[in-house]
């Protein structure tokens, strides 16, 4: 169970990115989500990617952050192969190159990178958030600016299940092979859905009967153990990051001239070289999955 | 002389106290979650990651459904990166298909509820395939994405190969989906599925080698008609 979680977590520090409160974080990381999939200027994507890990090396989270990029770099260069030789782009399409029995397109390298460069920035952005954030402030001020406290106590009691229930999986799952049952594949995992999750029903009952006693329903002011001050800075930060989102955003919207599709070329030898590593990255993801496939 | 009959009363969330609703919901999104989190570890071919938006959707109703549904991947976009976040429309669609067809009586025999559960895959590789083509240019990691580039290389375009491989995948998963969230709705106390017409579960490996049979004609016919499109 271990090696599919993705090790992205808070990683504690004392940072400036640290000492942020989370609302601004949030919005910096909402604000390039939003341009990133407005936009598929490779410029404007490629000024976030150097922003987002310019702020990751002042966040001190290169080990964590570096782990998490490894496992999520070769899915993203998979775009880039799919993309070259059928480009989600209205035809006619101006072939390049010839790959074996593939053609390669000028705008489907153009689509591959610029949708590599998106995934790309928006990933860093969101990294540094989660990476520099603790779970709990993050609730407490979205709970300050109005989200309802229901929704707010399901969150949280959800990121405290989740290991509980990855632990109850394991333990069935080493339970049945300890049995000579399967311990892989569907027919191991399937089943052992029905037990961790009534498991997880008793818990829900006591905790049903607990919330009842302590009034869960009722209305009036809800306090919280951890507590999030804004200062100045935060509201700077805040503000800056809204102007530079909707300013980004309207230049996006009103500017034809930032779709470079069909304005930046490529060359041959470039393009060949582009599509030939991201294939050998794609085929490695193959063999891994299906050798896995094939194990279960 | 008449005698008051008793009227079998329509179940509905509101029944269930607040309280209940809060504390299912979330061991629904961490099932969900943790599902995805081992079909990814075991590459297994599919998606598990919504057998908890099934349950809720057919045990408290379509719109708590699709609360799960969309928290999964809002949460979900925090645990393994944000590609998780425009997937919540698909979780939603699921949700709600889920949760309606069973109060319009697609759940009540085994075989409705095996379509119903081949409908939910429908609708969610419908709501899929924009968002892999144009947000993620036809991938995000999965097995699947093999499949596409097979389909690619038999001369289909991208809309048409990411749809025939998300299909595929997308349909053994509701299936499986759906007959473990059967499963678990029958291990859950009585007060709260009362009133919710559902067949008696069978063993999965049963319905494993029916949808497996499907999945792998409806292959072969893709293939087909791939094959000669091509």
């Amino acid at each position: 169970m271990r090696g599919a979680v993705l090790p992205i977590s808070m990683v504690p520090g004392n940072s400036v990115v640290h000492k942020i409160a989370p609302l601004p974080k949030l919005l910096w990381a909402v604000g390039v989500l939003i341009i990133s999939f407005s936009t598929r200027n490779p410029a404007i994507l490629g000024a976030m990617i150097v922003l987002g890990l310019f702020l990751a090396s002042i966040s001190n989270i290169w080990s964590s952050f570096l782990k998490v990029m490894g496992i999520l770099f070769p899915i993203m260069v998979i775009a880039i192969f799919l993309q070259s030789i059928a480009p989600a782009f209205p035809q006619p399409w101006t072939p390049i190159a010839q790959l074996g029995p593939f053609t390669i397109y000028q705008e489907g390298i153009y689509s591959g990178l610029t949708l590599f460069e998106r995934t790309f920035s928006m990933t860093i952005f969101a990294m540094v958030f989660i990476m520099t954030t603790h779970p709990s402030d993050l609730f407490v001020s979205l709970e300050k600016i109005g989200m309802p406290y229901v929704i707010n106590f399901i969150l949280t009691v959800t990121l405290q299940l989740i290991p509980i229930l990855q632990r109850e999986f394991a333990t069935v799952l080493s339970a049945q092979k300890s049995r000579g049952m399967k311990g892989t594949g569907f027919g191991a995992v399937l089943p052992s859905m029905v037990p961790v999750f009534v498991g997880a029903i008793e818990r829900v009952q006591q905790m049903s009967i607990s919330l009842e006693s302590r009034a869960f329903g009722s209305t009036g002011k809800k306090t919280s153990y951890r507590n999030v001050v804004m200062g100045v800075k935060d509201y700077v930060i805040m503000v800056v990051g809204l102007l530079a989102s909707a300013v980004t955003l309207y230049w996006i919207l009103v500017d034809k001239s930032l779709d470079w599709s069909r304005t930046m070329h490529f060359s041959p030898t470039l393009s060949v070289i582009l599509v030939i590593t991201a294939a050998l990255i794609f085929v490695t993801f193959i063999v891994i999955s299906v050798s896995k496939i094939i194990k279960t | 002389m008449a005698t008051a009959q008793p009227v079998a009363r329509k179940k509905s969330s509101s029944q269930i106290p607040l309280t209940y609703v809060v504390a299912l919901v979330p061991v629904a999104i961490a099932l969900n979650i943790v599902g995805g989190q081992i079909n990814t570890a075991l590459h297994l071919p599919t998606f598990l990651d919504m057998i908890g938006t099934g349950v809720v959707a057919i045990v408290l109703g379509p719109w708590w459904g699709a609360l799960v549904g969309a928290l999964t991947n809002l949460i979900g976009s925090f645990i393994s990166g944000p590609i998780n976040l425009p997937f919540a429309v698909c979780n939603i669609i699921g949700a709600l298909v889920w949760g309606y067809g069973v109060r319009w009586g697609w759940g009540k025999k085994y075989w409705s509820f095996f379509l119903l559960n081949m409908l939910v895959a429908f609708f969610v590789s419908l709501a899929a395939v924009p968002i892999y083509v144009f947000l993620f240019g036809g991938a995000t990691g999965h097995f699947a994405d093999m499949m596409t580039a097979a389909f690619l290389a038999m001369g289909q375009n991208l809309i048409v190969s990411v749809f025939s491989s998300n299909i595929l995948v997308s349909l053994a998963d509701k299936i499986l989906s759906g007959f473990v969230a059967l499963a678990i709705i029958e291990a859950l106390p009585a007060s709260m599925t009362q009133g919710i017409e559902l067949p008696k579960s069978t063993g999965l490996s049963r319905v494993l080698w029916i949808a497996g049979g499907i999945v792998l004609g409806l292959a072969i016919a893709l293939i087909v008609t791939a094959l000669q499109a091509g």
